[in-house]
């Protein structure tokens, strides 16, 4: 049995299925991250004095990052807009940029963790590591899952293209949408842990 | 797949346009994060232009401006309560032991009825 309005938009709601199931989900989303902040500024505004993030954290990597996640951004956009143009090699090309992107981010993010542990600060250390460790480790997960998903796509997308290339591109746009988050989120994280 | 492949590059070219600016919108919140402000105003300034930034990824490169009135709403509502718990969590500040401080005054204590 073929799930209805993968391609067409539903009459009731005006888009497929799945972007509006993708919409919800980044919904719920945000209230997770969302209650996460909310314990971040528990704690800070729970005591006198707050660690500056500069001072603990190292800025220069997660800047670096930053600039990352968002040029991976525009090579997800790009590898959308070339299936839309009727080019799945091209589209390619762009999603392998996407996920080593990604994959860029996890191993500069990992080597923060690395530099943190080989120094003995862990989440128990205090309450400003057990939050960044918490709300960062988090990302990194959803970075994680991302990559893994557009890996999916890398390998298996030609075979949907072949049989419903509107389908794959519904597909890459809703992956497209969850990447967009992962940056939207990194984008709120990095100038509140790290420079605030 | 699109019906005006030349109207569509410009639109991506719009995207690119705006990944950009939140690129640059991230130099100067870097800038102002190690300029060694006073806190206070460097937390105000750099918030202030990563909700400048979350903006323009959502409206654009997530294509928010143009969506269905359904996914306006789904997100609008989410949004709303997400700074609503945020408020209520920054409003706790004024809470202390002795009680809500509300204004300059100090906190009511104790028993407040007339003797």
């Amino acid at each position: 049995m073929d799930i209805p309005y993968t391609i067409q938009s539903r009459p009731d709601t005006g888009v497929y299925n799945g972007k509006l199931g993708m919409w919800l989900f980044l919904a719920s989303e945000i209230m997770l991250f969302g209650g996460l902040f909310s314990a971040y500024i528990f704690l800070r505004t729970g005591v006198p004095d707050w660690p500056r993030g500069a001072d603990l954290l190292n800025v220069p990597i997660a800047s670096v990052n930053t600039v990352i996640l968002v040029m991976s951004g525009v090579t997800m956009v790009m590898a959308w807009a070339s299936l839309k143009l009727g080019s799945l090699g091209q589209s390619r090309v762009y999603l392998l940029l996407t996920m080593l992107l990604g994959l860029a981010f996890l191993g500069l993010k990992s080597y923060e963790y690395y530099e943190k542990f080989s120094n003995d600060l862990y989440p128990a250390t205090s309450n400003f590591y057990g939050i960044y460790f918490a709300l960062t480790g988090l990302h990194y997960l959803h970075v994680l899952g991302g990559v893994v998903v557009i890996a999916y796509h890398l390998v298996f997308g030609g075979i949907l293209w072949r049989k419903t290339p509107e389908q794959f591109v519904n597909r890459i746009e809703v992956t497209g949408l969850y990447w967009h988050f992962v940056d939207l989120v990194w984008l709120i994280l990095f100038p509140s842990l790290y420079l605030v | 797949m699109v019906e005006n492949p030349k109207e569509f590059k410009k639109a991506i070219r719009g995207h690119v346009a705006v990944a950009i600016s939140v690129l640059l919108l991230t130099g100067v919140i870097v800038t102002i994060g190690v300029m060694g402000l006073e806190p206070r105003q460097t937390a105000v300034l750099i918030l202030a232009l990563a909700a400048v930034q979350v903006f323009l990824v959502a409206q654009f490169l997530m294509h928010l401006a143009g969506e269905e009135w359904l996914i306006q709403s789904v997100v609008g509502f989410t949004v709303f309560f997400v700074a609503a718990l945020l408020a209520l969590s920054v409003y706790t500040y004024h809470d202390t032991y002795e009680g809500t401080y509300t204004t300059d005054r100090p906190p009511v204590t104790g028993d407040v009825r007339e003797p």
